[in-house]
């Protein structure tokens, strides 16, 4: 069991870690197409299809078609996120000698997330109104990108690097904290209607009474079901499939046969 | 239901997707408006101008059956001197009075990720070409977008054109490459 998790761990790293290398700014192109929307509103001119549209509708129709793979494999921000949640629980085993995953409880987590909607709101709103030209300078996403291009971010991007560095300090509370609770990407990708074959289904008729492994080990705390209001949330990282002892779990839904089998 | 949420989602996509097709098509419907609005008018204008130009063709007529009679009695000799002289006068000013030299000039700025070169061509002082030849560090979905700032420049004939929203650096970079190459072709 141990071995599989290690091996299903290194796949996921070295996906992350390639794509990290040659597309770290894919997440912010596939909003820069949102952005793009809102602009043309906000101008009173047609929508046309651009560049960055082609970026954002390909990962859109990928997450409609397999999930939210994107987030949970190629976001570069998204793997910023592991690395500095790792970073502390690795910090946390062989300093503090504390074992286990630390995180939030599942209230607050649920609270947080709905925060992404709101941040989403608010800029898709200031972008209408003419706001956004005064956030210049604000969003902590341009100076990850500059850092990622090798440029350093000049004193116009004070705001920027101060969110950027609190956003890296929450990373390390709680998994996938900015995935989770700011991303207007993530917040997008959430409200897609995910084919309800490429969400993670659970054959319930298999599992002991009180076990919950799969909820405490997602780092969203999921009740993992298939087709539910939160199921948008899933980021794909196949953490609850392996933790499962009775591999219970599986992307797709679960045959009616097996379930009669048992 | 089963597959409620699912089912909401798709509705939602589907009144998102309806509401910019439908937005699309009234602007589309709006600038059809607008052209037909602004074409009457100009073809009054036009009418009105043509009138105009009428009246001014009668007194043009008059005045050089005037000059006619005078130049008449002018000797041919005389005449075949002056124009040489013009001929002259106005190739020596068409060369100090352009401002940039013709040809191409390339120039580079910092852009995104690295240096931005462009190549401009000049004629009579007019921008008629600008080619982005090297920019290595440019994302290329980002350049794309910049480089709508190259028609931008070309229709307003000057550097001072706004930067695309989303790939401000990028599109910044474009711009001060050609602010480079023009001061490469200034005449001294």
């Amino acid at each position: 069991m141990k071995k599989k998790q290690r091996k299903v761990r290194l796949i996921r790293t070295a996906i992350q870690l390639g794509f990290f290398i040659f597309y770290p700014a894919l997440f912010s192109t596939a909003f820069a197409g949102v952005k793009s929307i809102f602009q043309a509103l906000a101008a009173h001119q047609p929508i046309t299809w651009n560049s960055f549209l082609d970026v954002t509708g390909v990962l859109l129709v990928i997450t409609i078609l397999f999930g939210r793979h994107f987030c949970g494999y190629a976001c570069a921000f998204g793997s910023l996120g592991d690395a500095m949640y790792e970073l502390t629980l690795f910090i946390r085993q062989k300093i503090f000698h504390k074992k286990g995953r630390h995180g939030y409880p599942e209230k607050v987590v649920r609270a947080l997330q709905k925060v992404k909607y709101i941040l989403l709101a608010f800029l898709l709103l200031s972008i209408l109104t003419g706001w956004y030209a005064k956030l210049q300078g604000m969003s902590p996403w341009d100076v990850f990108s500059m850092l990622t291009a090798g440029k350093l971010p000049n004193a116009s991007y004070k705001i920027g690097i101060v969110l950027l560095i609190l956003i890296l300090i929450g990373m390390c509370t709680q998994e996938r904290f900015f995935c989770q609770f700011l991303c207007p990407m993530g917040a997008v990708f959430a409200m897609m209607p995910i084919l309800p074959t490429a969400l993670f289904h659970r054959n319930r008729g298999k599992c002991p009474a009180k076990c919950g492994l799969c909820k405490k080990r997602c780092p969203a705390h999921l009740e993992i079901d298939g087709d539910t209001p939160l199921s948008g949330e899933c980021i794909c990282c196949h953490a609850c499939e392996v933790t499962c002892p009775r591999k219970n779990i599986q992307i797709g839904p679960v045959k009616d046969r097996e379930t009669e089998k048992k | 239901m089963k597959y409620q949420s699912f089912c909401m989602r798709v509705l939602c996509l589907l009144l998102i997707l309806a509401a910019v097709i439908g937005y699309n098509s009234m602007q589309k419907k709006d600038t059809q408006d607008q052209v037909t609005r602004e074409l009457t008018q100009v073809e009054k204008r036009v009418d009105a101008l043509e009138e105009q130009q009428k009246e001014i063709l009668a007194a043009l007529e008059e005045a050089a059956q005037n000059q006619e009679n005078a130049n008449a009695q002018a000797e041919t000799g005389a005449k075949e001197n002056t124009s040489k002289e013009d001929a002259a006068d106005s190739e020596a000013t068409d060369a100090s009075e352009n401002f940039y030299k013709d040809g191409s000039y390339t120039g580079s700025a910092q852009g995104f990720g690295g240096a931005i070169e462009v190549q401009v061509t000049l004629k009579d002082d007019e921008i008629t070409d600008i080619q982005v030849t090297s920019a290595s560090g440019e994302d290329s979905t980002y350049l794309s977008q910049a480089q709508s700032v190259i028609s931008s420049i070309i229709s307003a004939q000057s550097t001072d054109v706004d930067t695309v929203s989303g790939a401000t650096f990028s599109s910044t970079g474009i711009i001060n490459a050609v602010i480079d190459a023009l001061g490469k072709a200034e005449n001294e």
